[in-house]
């Protein structure tokens, strides 16, 4: 059975959440899947070293993960962030930014440190700006479905159907409402669909005269409306349709 | 199947038979009939149309009666941003069957955000039936505004119907009096640019797609796709709704006309997609 | 002689957490630190000089199982610093939002410690149970919110939409369907909390979780910013209450009313609002499963008086005198939440800080494990539901005081 991992990095659970909102389909999704580390579903494999000053019971990455769904942006500032994110790479067969913090910084770009009681975080970044990271599902949360499509399609090893998710993980980490507009409307391609609009999770894009007009002061550069776009891309699996 | 058209499972002229339906739909009132259909059989609770109330500047609404259809009937030549509303219907609107119209590149956007749906939770499910109209151009709202006031010099409040067709944009007043064409050789460069990149005449992503060419006038063309779109018209027929003819498979003005300007349309963006690369500019990018 | 028992990270709850314990020969915690190493992302810093508009669609972003809680207490404090009043109806759908997000998050947890407490045989229709309660509460904020996961609707003044009447008639008929299962469901999980014994039959101490500080609750439902005065509270810094080497890796201050600790969450409002009389991890557990079906009442409640054509949201500008700090208070699943702020008169954040659910109960969940052998230290913590990720957003009530950066540099 393919071993899955969730790993949670700086995030709020919501990409997390997002998959538990499968509903009635959870179960089936964990029998289909070797869940092997999550802690925030399940006890870890766990490591008891006992001296005689101390009992040490810890968590630990295991070996052999197929699929490793990282949520979060790692902080660089923080070494126990870091050296898991490098332990989860080395010990990982795919690594998966799960959700816009992983897959482009998301709300956690505006972080600057100087916060008590830890004024030494500063920077937290995507979390293919630290390793090589194979596939990038952005939105916040990113939506279940797109999720469970994700998960069927690496499982029955549809790489026609992953590859806008290699794309953006290659490409888009630095994108937001304003990069869009740039990419999109700067360059004549935007023909007023309002996917952008509707796909936007803060409804920081609004639609005049077929035209979205991005209101920054909302956008948390999730990314989503660029990876919905169609001007930007669209896989030709977009075109079976039965 | 034909390399022009898009993959099809049937091709058919038809026109609604409520006469009130027809009488301000575009051509033979397809979308608006079949929506009204829908919701009357509860295969759809409400749908998302394009509404104008002021004055042809259209914007995406949801549409739950037979009022709310009608009043949405009939062709904007400006961009109906439909896609913007899918999210409110399943949402505050509360809609678990969602009927979408809207153009071929629409209908691009529409499926990827099915297919691939990380910004659209909940969403994809919940559309219920997929028409597609055709579409050789667009234009903003501005530039149409300028056409039928400077061009056909007609105020914008007198105006009843636009139509685009035989190689003229027609305005036709609410006083009833003869319509007043501009030649379409005039109305090219008000065109939508980003339409010029478009290589989708057809709406082939729709479950069925309409339009007024390679049927006579009042009478709309049928691209029948999907075998959700097939049983769609079929009980449509069986119900008496809709009336149909054979499609004109062999005459200048039927599908062979079809096929043309589709072809047109792809031979024409395909060139500018081609020139836009070697100036260095970005293109969408099929993956 | 003691031994220090640390168990790195815990389990079934959100966020990273560690537990560092100190035990005597048998087993038995005499010390209890419970911590947060979840770094600081630092929103109150970065919110300051952003639009008002920002702050709640950045702070739902502390927590994605109850992001409501943030977004709702964020709008109450910067309608309290400008004086806008938010409209009847918008407040009646934004407590719908806050109630549907507390009908998906109690179950959860129960997901969480299912394997503790359900039996087997009993799981698979129980977690049935809980996903199906779960689908209608996130439908809730779904259709109201925008979005279950990040509400967007969550506006200043109210909300940003009202909803429709079939949107109405399709939430009051799952609300009926919730009530159903709900009755079911807490009949069932009160049953197995009341039995003294986990799954694998192992019993469970009677005074597991037992602390004798205070409990604080503002409002069954929603919030009340007027039952706590804000004067009372103060926040210290972990380096009081832990050893140094605890306090250094730590993620959260420590707030206090009156000097105290105080425990926050299902119980502290069964307590206050409910009769409820029953202290421990259990009770924790069980005033959680009873409060669903207040909740659920309260929920049938609200879509009987909401107004369809109510106006959801006021018009008044987002404007602050730059001084007033605005409160805005809302009882989150986890338990009383605090945001407050202050708006200057462009309407940009001046001030930001929040007190949320979890960090008043991370430092009650270290004492409440003393008095019992290690091994029941994860059921106190599980006992708490923490949420942690919320819980690293704070800091020195006094911006001018460095009482707490002083003491890194020691
Ligand atoms: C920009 C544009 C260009 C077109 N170009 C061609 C063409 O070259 N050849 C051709 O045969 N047909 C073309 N059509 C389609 C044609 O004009 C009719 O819309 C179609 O035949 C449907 O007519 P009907 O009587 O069945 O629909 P009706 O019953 O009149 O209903 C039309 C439906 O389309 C919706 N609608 C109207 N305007 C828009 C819009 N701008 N965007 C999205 N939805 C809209 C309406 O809300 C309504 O629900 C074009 C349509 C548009 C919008
Ligand atoms: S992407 Fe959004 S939902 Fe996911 S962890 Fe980040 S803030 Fe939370
Ligand atoms: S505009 Fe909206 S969808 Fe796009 S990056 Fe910003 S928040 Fe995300
Ligand atoms: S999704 Fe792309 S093409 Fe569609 S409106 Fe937005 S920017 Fe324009
Ligand atoms: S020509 Fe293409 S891009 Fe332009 S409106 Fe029609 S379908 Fe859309």
């Amino acid at each position: 059975m393919v071993r899955v991992a969730h790993v949670h990095l700086s995030a709020c659970t919501g990409c997390l959440i997002s998959l538990a909102d499968s509903y009635e389909k959870l179960p089936e999704i964990l029998e289909a899947i070797d869940l092997v580390y999550s802690i925030t579903l399940a006890d870890e494999k766990t490591v008891v070293t006992e001296t005689d000053e101390k009992i040490s019971i810890e968590r630990v990455y295991p070996d052999n993960v197929d699929i490793a769904l990282v949520e979060g942006s790692v902080c660089i500032d923080d070494e126990h962030s870091m050296a898991l994110l490098k332990e989860v790479r080395e010990k990982s067969n795919i690594v998966v930014a799960f959700g816009s913090c992983a897959a482009t910084g998301g709300i956690n770009s505006f972080s600057r440190g100087g916060q008590d009681p830890q004024p030494t975080h500063t920077a937290f970044l995507p979390i293919g700006k630290v390793i090589k990271v194979d596939f990038a599902l952005p939105g916040c949360a990113p939506a279940i479905e797109g999720i469970l499509n994700f998960i069927f399609a690496a499982l029955e090893g549809d790489t026609d159907y992953m590859l806008p998710y290699a794309v953006f993980a290659e490409e888009f980490m630095d994108t937001n409402g304003l990069d869009l507009a740039r990419r999109v409307i700067s360059q004549s391609l935007c023909m007023g669909c309002g996917t952008c609009a509707a796909a936007c999770q803060t409804r920081a894009i609004k639609m005049y005269d077929g035209k979205p007009n991005f209101d920054m002061d909302l956008c948390i550069n999730c990314g989503i409306c660029t990876f919905q776009c169609p001007r930007i891309s669209v896989s030709s699996t977009v075109f079976n349709i039965e | 199947m034909s390399k022009s058209l898009g993959n099809y499972m049937e091709i058919i002229t038809a026109r609604a038979t409520d006469a009130d339906v027809r009488s301000r739909s575009q051509d033979g009132g397809i979308v608006s009939a079949a929506f009204i259909y829908g919701i009357e059989n509860g295969i759809l609770d409400g749908s998302i149309v394009a509404s104008a109330p002021d004055k042809h500047n259209p914007s995406p609404v949801v549409a739950i009666t037979k009022e709310d259809i009608l009043k949405a009937r009939g062709t904007k030549y400006s961009i109906s941003p439909n896609v913007a509303l899918l999210k409110s219907a399943v949402r505050e609107h509360g809609l678990e069957k969602v009927g979408f119209v809207g153009t071929p590149c629409q209908l691009v956007a529409l499926r990827k955000a099915i297919k691939y749906p990380l910004g659209f939770r909940h969403v994809g499910d919940k559309v219920g039936l997929i028409i597609g109209i055709f579409c050789m151009e667009n234009f903003n709202y501005q530039s149409m505004k300028i056409l039928i006031e400077e061009y056909a010099n007609v105020s914008m409040d007198d105006v009843l119907k636009t139509d685009i067709g035989k190689g003229k944009l027609w305005v036709y007043k609410k006083d009833g009096s003869e319509p007043i064409t501009v030649p379409l050789k005039e109305t090219h460069i008000f065109e939508q640019k980003s339409c010029h990149v478009c290589t989708d005449y057809t709406s082939e992503l729709a479950d069925f797609s309409t339009g007024s060419v390679g049927s006579p006038d009042g009478w709309s063309t049928v691209i029948i796709r999907t075998k959700r779109g097939k049983e769609f018209i079929d009980k449509m027929i069986a119900d008496g709704k809709l009336e149909t003819q054979p499609a004109d498979l062999e005459g200048k003005g039927g599908i062979p006309l079809l096929e043309k300007l589709s072809n047109g349309k792809k031979e024409k963006s395909l060139d500018t997609i081609r020139i836009r690369e070697e100036n260095g500019l970005p293109v969408p990018k099929l993956l | 002689m003691s031994k220090i028992v640390e168990i790195k990270p815990t389990t079934r709850h959100e966020g990273h957490t560690n537990l560092n314990l100190l035990v005597d020969d048998d087993g038995i915690v005499e010390q209890g630190y419970y911590q947060s190493v979840t770094p600081v992302r630092g929103f109150e810093r970065f919110l300051i000089g952003k639009a008002a508009e920002f702050a709640p669609i950045a702070v739902s972003r502390f927590c994605g199982v109850c992001p409501t809680a943030h977004s709702v207490s964020s709008v109450e404090a910067i309608e309290d610093a400008c004086n806008i009043t938010p409209t009847e109806d918008g407040l009646i759908l934004r407590e719908l939002t806050s109630l549907g997000n507390r009908m998906h998050s109690h179950p959860i947890h129960q997901f969480l410690i299912s394997s503790d407490y359900i039996p087997a045989n009993d799981m698979g229709e129980a977690v049935k149970r809980i996903q199906e309660m779960r689908k209608i509460g996130q439908f809730f904020v779904d259709t109201i919110g925008g979005e279950a996961i990040h509400p967007p609707n969550v506006v200043i003044g109210g909300m940003a939409k009202n909803i429709t009447k079939e949107a109405r008639n399709k939430l009051a008929a799952r609300a009926v369907e919730y009530k159903k299962l709900a009755e079911v469901h807490v009949d069932y999980m009160v049953g197995l909390y009341d039995k003294g014994k986990f799954a694998d039959g192992t019993p469970i101490p009677e005074n597991l979780g037992y602390h004798d500080f205070p409990l604080l609750a503002t409002h069954p439902t929603y919030g009340d910013r007027t039952q706590l005065n804000m004067a009372d509270v103060t926040e210290t810094s972990p380096y009081d209450e832990y050893p140094k080497e605890y306090a250094k890796g730590a993620c959260t201050l420590i707030p206090k009313v009156k000097g105290s600790l105080m425990e926050v969450g299902p119980r502290a409002r069964m307590t206050r609002f409910s009769g409820f009389n029953e202290r421990g991890m259990i009770a924790n557990h069980k005033a959680r499963a009873l409060e669903i079906i207040v909740t659920i009442d309260r929920v049938l409640e609200l879509l009987e008086i909401l107004n369809l054509n109510g106006k959801p949201r006021s018009e008044e500008p987002i404007v602050g005198d730059g001084e007033k700090v605005g409160v805005g208070m809302n009882e989150s699943p986890r338990g009383h939440n605090t945001h407050s702020v202050v708006i200057d008169p462009k309407g940009k954040i001046k001030y930001y800080n929040s007190i949320v659910a979890t960090t008043w109960n991370i430092p009650v969940i270290g004492h409440a494990t003393v008095g019992n052998h290690y091994k029941f230290a994860e059921h106190v913590v599980r006992g708490y539901d923490p949420c942690v990720s919320c819980a690293t957003h704070m800091i020195v009530k006094d911006e001018e005081s460095n009482v707490v950066s002083e003491k890194y540099f020691r």
